[in-house]
């Protein structure tokens, strides 16, 4: 049966003709062969009474002509969308000569179900392997004759955007649709379910017209799909359709079974057809992933990293810090101290003491946050990261916190508040808020930024333990409040992900320098806006009314607060005012020791005059609190935006108040037990 | 194989929850990752999986944080295997064309 169209024009169509439909699911290069084989001799309109754009066309070869139609993509026949629909009736009613489906031989498993539903109608095929350069680049080795074989359908393997194999497939189609032998491999339907298949041919035998075959309207009845079931329901008497709906409602699972069958089928095809890849990044993912993606061992290595993080920016990085807070910063003030001889004093201790000792001393993070980021560029762009959050996930899992939960805490990692955000994949809204309440106790890169810049002064050549230690009872802190979560909110109720990790690969220096490049610069505008503004605020708090920092309005405000930092073995009001200031961004802890203790001077003078303040057991306190502290602003206010609500806002700056100030409180009290 | 192939197996091993990578379930299933990958999508096109994107959309335009870790996509079960009859495609199908 040929496909009559009676388009003047460049792509009118030969009534005496071969037609021949092109068909393939999206982006398999299908539209690719229709171009190289019909050139400008095509026609484009839409599929009648659809929007759905309809591409005809001629091709024409030494006496030879085909009147190609190249049908929109599908992934099944099962009409699930519009597409499908037009490409299953066009195939049903209209009864080409011949199919060509065009596969895409890197993705052999998907494109070949398409295949599976195809053999089930009265159709010659011919089989088109498209893109085997792109799989033979990713090591998949698919042999065409081996799969011809196994099918029992011709397959030609093609390089559509390069013309290679075109011709040759157009030889198989005319082969095929004139009339060589035509006796496919088809999937075959469990056992189980063929006396259910016979009853439905039974019932429907007679009542179904032509064109539509038989067997595979009754299949489709045993799949459900929601057209043929109406076509079936208008055309039954009422007793067959009642027979017809209580064997579907009985066996409302077969679209999984038959679905099934035809993944078993294709499983067979591609292990015989797709030959083993050449050792290379799929078998060394495969390896490096014994152990990256074991529940123990993937735990250990996840530590590890933040081990070597952490040490190479105190390898690398705290020199450089140094070197930029006594050399640069030292230079700044001479600079500023020069060109404002003549200025107010207030504005000299402005610019040196509010400007560059504040959002100045934020500025030699510079070199700790490259390290960072490029450490994180690194894991992230090699593959590593989505390990990370495998392992994680399956440890938090074991520890009771749900997947819902954790994986978007996961993201708080580089910021809290794009957890705060991806909180909208719970649909449950009490899991959802108590999600939202923890995820500022996700370390972010602002809070272990601070932590590299004081653990080095604070603990020497311990800062590499303490800090990996820090982050580690951070990430058990984590783990139980997500126990209390799933048992109040999921009732211990688990869900399951599916996730595909990426192959490992040698990271892009271009992808990593502009990760890094993007992180500094939005550090960098922070630092510029936010940071800027609370430093002046602070100088200016710490200078009013004029007498000195002793006597200001903010050292006034301190001191009331000096017995609560007592408690954490912070006797000085100046710590305790940095930790507040750390609501508007947790660099400015940082920024107010700078602006308070106003020092610029000689290498790590600030870490080291903090330090000199404190015992070892509140410098400890001092960084636990650090990590655990309320969230910052825009953490905050990105939780006021998905909560809709104050309350939930406040309630997370008290939960982490309370929390921050427990866990420095029992560490402080702990270490002067014991001496520290 | 178990009671009705494959699609049931992968929906049987998803019931226990957790993450899981197409890779550990292609080594449960015995089949190529590949098959697992197309499974999924299958399963997701029928609505008995779900996807998930962890991305925070529009809100991190502008966000130095912007990465391929804050934009995971993830596969989610949406029902159960043993969920009334009602639930399922093909029984709605047969009620609605009642």
């Amino acid at each position: 049966m040929t496909h009559c169209h009676d388009a003047r024009g460049p792509g009118a169509h030969d009534p005496a003709a071969l037609t021949v439909a092109l068909i393939g699911q999206p982006n398999v290069g299908k539209s690719t062969v229709f171009n190289m084989l019909t050139g400008l001799n095509q026609h484009v309109g839409n599929w009648p009474g659809k929007t759905v754009e309809q591409r005809t066309g001629v091709y024409r070869r030494k006496g030879l002509t085909l009147n190609l139609v190249d049908l929109p993509g599908a992934y099944s026949l099962t009409a699930n969308s519009e597409e499908e629909r037009i490409a299953r009736d066009y195939l049903i009613r209209s009864r080409p000569d011949v199919a060509i489906i065009v596969v895409n031989a890197a993705a052999l498993e998907r494109n070949l179900y398409l295949v599976a539903e195809l053999l089930a109608l009265p159709l010659r095929l011919v089989v088109a392997l498209n893109m085997t350069d792109v799989a033979e680049q990713q090591g998949i080795q698919v042999e065409a004759h081996v799969l011809a074989a196994a099918l029992a359908a011709p397959v030609v393997p093609i390089v559509a955007t390069r013309n290679q194999g075109v011709q040759e497939l157009v030889d198989q189609a005319v082969r095929l649709a004139g009339g060589a032998d035509w006796k496919p491999s088809r999937p075959a339907i469990r056992p189980e379910h063929e006396p259910q298949l016979t009853a439905l041919r039974e019932l429907i035998a007679g009542h179904i017209s032509h064109p539509y075959p038989a067997d595979w309207v009754a299949l489709k009845l045993l799949e459900g799909d929601r057209e043929i079931i109406e076509l079936a329901r208008q055309a039954l008497p009422a007793d067959a359709w009642q027979r017809v709906q209580a064997l579907l409602v009985k066996h409302e699972d077969a679209y999984l079974d038959i679905a099934g069958g035809r993944y078993e089928w294709i499983g067979r095809m591609v292990r015989a057809a797709v030959a083993r890849p050449k050792a290379g990044a799929i078998t060394f993912t495969d390896r490096l992933d014994r152990v990256a993606t074991h529940p123990v061992a993937g735990l250990a290595v996840l530590l590890a990293m933040f081990g070597l993080v952490f040490w190479l920016t105190y390898t690398v990085a705290t020199p450089a810090a140094g070197w930029l807070s006594e050399q640069a910063l030292g230079w700044l003030t001479g600079l500023a101290q020069a060109i404002l001889a003549g200025a107010p004093v207030w504005l000299n201790s402005l610019a040196a003491d509010g400007l560059i000792n504040g959002v100045g001393t934020v500025f030699t993070f510079l070199p700790i946050l490259i390290v960072f980021f490029t450490m994180l560029g690194i894991l992230e762009d090699m593959g590593y990261l989505a390990r990370a959050a495998y392992v994680m996930d399956r440890f938090m899992h074991l520890m009771g916190l749900h997947g819902r939960s954790f994986l978007p805490l996961f993201l708080g990692f580089g910021c809290n508040v794009p957890a705060v955000m991806g909180s909208r994949i719970i649909e449950e809204r009490r899991a959802r808020l108590l999600t939202i309440l923890l995820a500022p106790l996700v370390p972010c890169t602002a809070r272990l930024a601070v932590i590299a810049f004081l653990a080095p002064a604070f603990f020497g050549g311990y800062a590499t333990l303490v800090s990996w230690g820090l982050v580690t009872v951070n990430l058990f802190v984590l783990a139980l409040a997500g126990i209390a979560i799933n048992k109040l909110a999921y009732r211990g109720e688990h869900t399951a992900f599916i996730m595909e990790l990426p192959l490992y690969h040698i990271p892009n220096p271009r992808t990593v320098a502009l990760y890094v490049w993007h992180n500094t610069v939005g550090f960098v505008v922070k630092a510029g806006t936010l940071i800027l503004i609370a430093s002046m605020a602070v100088w200016a708090l710490s200078t009013l009314p004029g007498r000195g920092v002793e006597e200001s309005v903010l050292a006034a405000f301190g001191r009331w607060l000096e017995p609560a930092g007592r408690l954490l073995g912070l006797s000085d009001w100046r710590m305790i005012v940095a930790l507040l200031t750390s609501f508007f961004a947790k660099e400015n802890t940082i920024a107010t020791l700078g602006v308070l203790y106003g020092s610029s001077d000689v290498t790590g003078a600030l870490a080291g005059q903090v330090a000199a303040a404190l015992t070892p057991a509140a410098r400890l306190a001092f960084l636990v609190v650090v990590m655990l502290f309320i969230p910052c602003l825009a953490t905050t206010a990105t939780i006021r935006q998905e909560t809709r609500s104050w309350r939930w806002a406040l309630a997370s700056i008290g939960l982490l108040l309370v929390l921050s100030l427990a866990a420095g409180i029992g560490v402080y009290q702990v270490g002067r037990l014991i001496g520290w | 194989m178990g009671r009705g192939g494959l699609l049931h197996e992968l929906l049987a091993l998803l019931n226990d929850g957790g993450l899981r990578s197409t890779a550990e379930l292609a080594r449960q299933l015995g089949v190529s990752e590949g098959l697992v990958v197309a499974m999924a999508d299958d399963l997701t096109r029928r609505g008995y999986l779900a996807t998930l994107d962890l991305g925070c959309s529009t809100a991190c335009h502008g966000c130095a944080q912007h990465s391929k870790t804050c934009q995971m996509s993830l596969i989610s079960p949406t029902r159960a295997t043993d969920q009334p009859a009602s639930q399922n495609p093909a029984a709605r199908s047969a009620d609605a064309a009642r």
